[in-house]
């Protein structure tokens, strides 16, 4: 999957063209994202205002060495959305918690280019140890949080955040590694 | 200065459950004098680890059209 030429770089120089190339290219994530991270439709509609607001404002920030425009947008929509959740003390219910705990291969996404961000992920992923893939789908796609994860897992609080951090600095390190590679080690 | 284990500590939590706004003054104020620590890289690793776990969301719904229009009616005038 190639990536749009700079589509930030001329939302951040005021074209408004771009506006709605955004809204068709990440519309449809940023609209998924927000319909799994927040509690109704009317609240996600409000998240999803305020994450292209955010976008509009941040486009210039958008570093193409560190991540693709699609998991740069990915961010900043899950960054307001976990904010909105935490503020609103609403997460996922606990009861769709062990269910979602069940890893199974297939979860992870094929549909992706080979040097895209998430195929690297989910590479990266698929290495770790079951119980880590547990913890980092649990925190990272369904939302829960640390001490609900620890709580269904039977896990030490601490084991969970190691997990996690663990798994977020390897993903990190690949996505450099990558980076590096591209740019001929640069 | 927060010690670098600390740090970690705050950007992992700040890309998976969210901060208080105690906790993200701590991490917005001593992130400037530690570059090294890749300011926004975990977010964009977590959203990388989203999209992974992503299968079917970005094709299950489409955007509503209404919001889309309503977005666009704005514009770039939010930024």
């Amino acid at each position: 999957m190639s990536e749009p030429a700079r589509l930030l770089d001329r939302v951040a120089a005021g074209d408004q063209e771009a506006v709605k190339a955004c809204l068709d290219r990440f519309g449809n994530l940023v609209w998924s994202l927000a319909r799994r991270l927040t509690a109704s439709r009317a609240d996600a509609e409000d998240a999803v205002q305020e994450i292209f607001i955010d976008l509009w404002s941040s486009a210039a920030r958008y570093d193409p060495s560190k991540a693709s425009e699609t998991t740069f947008v990915a961010m900043l929509a899950r960054r307001r959305l976990i904010d909105r959740l935490r503020k609103s003390k609403r997460r996922p219910p606990t009861e769709e918690l062990s269910a979602a705990a069940d890893i199974e291969q297939s979860d992870l996404n094929a549909d992706v280019a080979v040097k895209d961000d998430a195929a690297r992920a989910a590479r990266l992923i698929r290495t770790l140890k079951p119980e880590q893939q547990q913890v980092i789908k649990l925190a990272v796609y369904e939302g829960h949080t640390h001490q609900s994860i620890a709580d269904a897992l039977q896990l030490p609080l601490g084991t969970v955040k190691t997990h996690l951090r663990r798994g977020l600095l390897k993903v990190r390190e690949a996505m450099r590694a990558t980076d590096a590679a591209s740019t001929g080690g640069s | 200065m927060p010690s670098p284990d600390r740090l970690l500590d705050l950007l992992v939590a700040r890309a998976t459950e969210g901060l208080p706004a105690d906790e993200s003054d701590e991490l917005e104020q001593a992130l400037p004098g530690r570059r090294d620590l890749g300011g926004d890289d975990l977010d964009l690793a977590a959203a990388a680890v989203y999209l992974a776990y992503d299968v079917t969301g970005s094709h299950a719904e489409p955007m509503p059209g209404t919001l889309k229009r309503q977005i666009l009616g704005h514009g770039l005038g939010g930024k």
